[in-house]
């Protein structure tokens, strides 16, 4: 490891990635979709111009970067990232053979949802009584 | 004289005077093409040929059948909320069908991801009723019901669920199959073979947490992208470029958690897909996607 490396890592950069590491631990709250969309340029750049480009070649559904946006929205920008970033390396691999299987647009594809992915520890808050006959 | 003979013959011919081409509908012709197109499963028609015979022979003793026949038609249509509407009409009229109107009610909501109302209607008939055949179907609805409504199969569900199915009295034990579930069931809480936590240990070395859960290509894809990543941003602070060095790193932490929480997460999916392999010997227990309310959670087919 060379001398500047190490002083990157002891010296004045370490506050930075405490702060980024605190940062990460920091829990957010779910936004809306709006928000969602806003706060992550990103995925809005990559729906709106790379991905009609592109083609739809994602195996699961929703895509990667729904899934992405959705994650966000669901469970804020730390979580979402985290959640986005398992499912890209996930996509199209041991999931194809373990998940069921859906008819999107005439394609089989591999159901995937982000309550797929956060079920043993997101309990969705109840549903109002107020559809009772 | 002459007007009544006259009127007589008027009464004598009047179906005559509704002409060659036409047909007089009686109540008995309406009900039965209603219930052939139930049985053929034209369930839009049925629905609508049902109501035409309320409408038409109120008088008729078979309304209340026809009334049950249009919620058992709206449900199967997939028709839930209008279905538990219907049921929830004949409950409140009383009679024979009511006892089948509520389980079907219960089942109504708990299609609609209503899981909450479908246990009280339940519940609503274990304190009305004192037939102990129906107390037994409705705590082994109840047991469904509450795997329904569990994200996860963990110990506390399942505790639930044997508690549920313990209140079946013995005389419908064995037609329920009670202790078949309840044997499952403890198959099934024995089940889980791979430990979240250890699965999110490993993980620290990328790739190690999917490998242990036998998801070996997530497991490679996770090493060489985590690898990949660390070496790029070695190199670039070792070449004096701190600001690519940490987008790479911000990058890459992502990728490393995301590591980290897939092999937990796959863990617990390991686990999940077990029990409800087990527990599939007995009910029809699938994973399902509820998409309105983004429910991802069990649906339990048994016949009851």
């Amino acid at each position: 490891m060379s001398p500047r490396h190490k002083t990157i890592l002891k010296g004045k950069y370490l506050p930075a990635v405490i702060l980024v590491l605190i940062f990460l631990a920091a829990p957010v709250p779910a936004i809306s979709e709006d928000t969602a969309r806003k706060v992550n340029p990103f995925v809005r750049f990559y729906q709106d111009h790379i991905s009609p480009v592109d083609g739809d070649r994602c195996p699961m559904h929703p895509s990667c970067s729904e899934y992405a946006r959705q994650a966000i929205q669901k469970h804020g920008p730390v979580l979402g990232w985290i959640m986005a970033c398992d499912r890209l390396i996930r996509c199209g691999r041991d999931e194809v053979r373990l998940a069921p299987i859906r008819m999107v647009n005439t394609q089989p594809h591999t159901l995937d949802p982000v309550a797929a992915n956060d079920f043993w520890w997101f309990t969705p808050p109840a549903k109002p009584l107020e559809d009772q006959p | 004289m002459k007007i009544s003979a006259v009127l007589v013959l008027l009464f004598w011919a009047w179906p005559a005077a509704a002409g060659p081409g036409q047909l007089v509908i009686t109540a008995d012709m309406q009900f039965s093409y209603a219930m052939q197109c139930l049985d053929k499963k034209q369930l839009t028609t049925a629905v609508a040929e049902f109501r035409r015979f309320v409408h038409f022979f109120p008088d008729d003793p078979r309304v209340p059948e026809a009334e049950f026949k249009t919620g058992l038609a709206l449900f199967h249509d997939s028709r839930f909320r209008e279905a538990a509407r219907q049921f929830d009409l004949i409950i409140r009229k009383g009679g024979k069908q009511a006892t089948a109107s509520f389980f079907l009610q219960s089942r109504a909501f708990a299609a609609q991801g209503n899981t909450g109302y479908a246990q009280i209607i339940l519940q609503n008939l274990l304190t009305l009723t004192n037939d102990q055949n129906v107390r037994d179907r409705a705590h082994l609805a109840l047991a469904r019901l509450k795997a329904k409504t569990s994200g996860t199969l963990g110990p506390e569900v399942l505790n639930q669920i044997s508690q549920e199915l313990d209140t079946i009295s013995p005389a419908n034990a064995r037609a329920l199959k009670k202790q078949e579930a309840l044997e499952l069931i403890d198959r099934a809480k024995a089940a889980p073979d791979k430990t979240p936590a250890l699965a999110g240990a490993l993980a620290l070395i990328p790739g190690a947490g999917f490998a242990y859960c036998h998801r070996y290509k997530d497991a490679l894809v996770a090493f060489g992208l985590n690898t990949g990543f660390l070496l790029g941003a070695y190199t670039a602070f070792d070449d004096g470029n701190p600001a690519l060095g940490a987008v790479i790193s911000f990058v890459g932490s992502g990728f490393y958690m995301g590591n980290v929480y897939g092999s937990i997460s796959a863990a617990h999916k390991r686990n999940q897909a077990r029990q409800i392999k087990l527990l599939n010997q007995m009910f029809d227990l699938e994973l399902r996607i509820d998409p309105e309310n983004s429910l991802y959670g069990f649906s339990l087919h048994h016949p009851f």
